[in-house]
């Protein structure tokens, strides 16, 4: 009889390969007639081959580590003088590189400075020009917090019975596998109620975490603590940009209820009125986009749309990714946040990249 | 080298040792460090190599070097503590290739680190018993005689007591982490 008992002799049996197939046949019927049983005897197998592996790697590691120490079977002799050698040249380096640093930082913060002498004597000549048109950004930033009765209405579709009838829309996307999701400030800064529509549909509920309204920057997390995006882990990360002017880059956001791509490059590497935290996209983007991220072609989430420029088209700010970083950087431990780490979008095509990447990015409504 | 083949350990530490020290000597790392991460990288190809399907389509020291980087790269941020790629010759790409590998590598080591902790909430005698019979790969009959037990019926007896308990710890803490 196989009960909970004996069932880590049976485990440990099959693992070995000691059962006869009339044994084997044994347990196998048991194990199918009963689930609890069956659970049990996976994690004793589970455990029992996770010994085994523990053991080889510190087989490998004892091997590997005895032929470390005895350097006489490997090292050439250039290796022993290594040591001596490499340790002091690192520290000359150092000491020039510093010289270096300085230098260079003394030179940039002169420039800065002559530069912007010069930059504040165009502003008071342009100024009322800068005026209108940062009361341009704002309202065309408010439009971009779409108004979805209203699309709704003017496209004639049947408008959805939602209980919870959302105001404004905009794009968010998942900064963790178990529900931190980054998006605009501007978006959820008013909000009672903010609504995270998931990829089967789902309106999930979310509350902010933390807002930063000089990078227009906001962190939520589903309200649902065991909801998980995914299996494994993101399949992107958030980077700082390797390349800046010209890169090509593409962004998925919502500025209707489904999603929408886009492509475009990086036109400028401020974004408006000079912000250096800002990236200007060669890039079409409309109101609903807000909080959607922009990718490098290797896959690398490097900025959030933030707004567009709203005399022209095609001219779209976003914040750069490292304003995002740092936000994150300045949640307490406890947030217990793990960035997505290594990027999987990096070889595929285009379509492949954007397949994936769509189950991260949601439509957010707020009322 | 999949056979643990100690002549083909020191032909890979012969070939490879002074350039991976070297390139991260450079990049800011002490010796002790160099030589962990190279380790590292030469389990990692070891536990590699074992997988029946493992048929390199680059050279070894292609994927040396890539592993060993990501392994410097993954030390060096949880050292400095803050993300930032390298500055590579934008070489940090070509690296996600590996990441799988990588990946599957630290799952391990996680699951490891875990048995461990589990093993140590089980106490004594569970715990040496254990690592007698499965680390030591001890008999039965010397793991008798060693914890005193009447004869190795008794001592298997024993060893199956402790990996329910073991069993039991160890679910629940994962169950624990993971929600």
């Amino acid at each position: 009889m196989i009960t909970e008992n004996n069932i880590s002799e049976w485990a440990e049996k099959y693992v070995q390969h000691q059962l006869s197939e009339t044994e084997l046949a044994q347990m196998n019927r048991a194990l199918d007639a009963d689930p609890q049983l069956y659970l049990q005897w996976k994690q004793t197998v589970d455990i029992l081959r996770t010994f085994e592996s523990a053991a080889e790697r510190q087989e490998i590691k004892n091997l590997i580590q005895s032929v470390a120490d005895n350097k006489g079977e490997w090292a050439e002799d250039s290796d022993a003088q290594q040591p001596a050698t490499t340790v002091i040249p690192f520290r000359k380096y150092l000491r020039t590189t510093a010289a270096a640093a300085g230098l260079i930082l003394f030179s940039s913060v002169t420039t800065m400075f002559f530069m912007n002498k010069k930059v504040s004597k165009v502003d008071e000549k342009n100024y009322t020009e800068l005026v209108r048109k940062v009361k341009t950004i704002e309202a065309s930033q408010s439009i971009i917090i779409d108004s979805l009765k209203k699309a709704k209405g003017e496209q004639g579709e049947s408008i959805e019975v939602d209980e919870n009838v959302a105001l404004y829309g905009g794009t968010g996307f998942a900064i963790t596998n178990d529900g931190y999701i980054a998006t605009n400030y501007h978006v959820v800064k008013d909000a009672n109620a903010i609504y995270v529509q998931t990829k089967n549909g789902k309106n999930l509920k979310a509350y902010i975490v933390v807002r930063e309204p000089k990078s227009d920057l906001a962190i939520l997390k589903l309200e649902d603590k065991s909801y998980r995006f995914t299996k494994g882990a993101l399949p992107y990360n958030i980077a700082k940009p390797v390349s800046g002017l010209g890169q090509r880059v593409f962004t998925i956001g919502y500025p209707k209820d489904e999603v929408v791509y886009n492509e475009g490059y990086i036109s400028c590497e401020n974004g408006f009125e000079g912000d250096q935290h800002s990236y200007q996209l060669e890039m079409t983007a409309n109101p609903g986009q807000s909080g959607s991220p922009v990718l490098d072609k290797y896959g690398s989430v490097i900025a959030l749309i933030t707004g567009k420029q709203s005399n022209t088209t095609g001219t779209t700010y976003a914040v750069h990714s490292d304003a995002l970083l740092e936000l994150i950087q300045s949640l307490p431990k406890s947030a217990n946040i793990h960035l997505p780490e290594s990027n999987k979008l990096n070889k595929l095509e285009r379509t492949e990249q954007v397949r994936k990447m769509r189950d991260f990015v949601f439509s957010i409504k707020v009322n | 080298m999949a056979r643990g083949n100690r002549d083909a350990v020191a032909a890979i530490y012969k070939l490879y040792h002074s350039v991976l020290t070297k390139w991260i000597l450079t990049r800011g790392g002490l010796e002790a460090d160099a030589e962990d991460v190279f380790q590292e990288a030469l389990v990692v190809l070891y536990e590699k190599a074992k997988d029946p399907e493992f048929c390199l389509t680059c050279k070894l020291s292609t994927y040396l070097f890539a592993v060993s980087k990501r392994l410097w790269f993954k030390k060096a941020e949880r050292a400095a503590n803050y993300y930032s790629l390298s500055d590579e010759e934008g070489g940090e790409k070509e690296f996600g290739t590996y990441d799988d590998d990588l990946q599957v590598h630290e799952e391990k080591e996680m699951q490891f680190d875990q048995l461990s902790k589990a093993m140590d909430q089980l106490g004594e005698p569970c715990s040496s018993l254990l690592k007698a019979f499965y680390q030591d790969k001890k008999n039965m009959q010397e793991i008798a005689e060693l914890f005193r037990y009447t004869n190795a019926e008794n001592a298997k007896t024993q060893k199956y007591k402790c990996l329910t308990r073991l069993r039991k710890i160890f679910f629940t803490a994962a169950v624990k982490a993971k929600s």
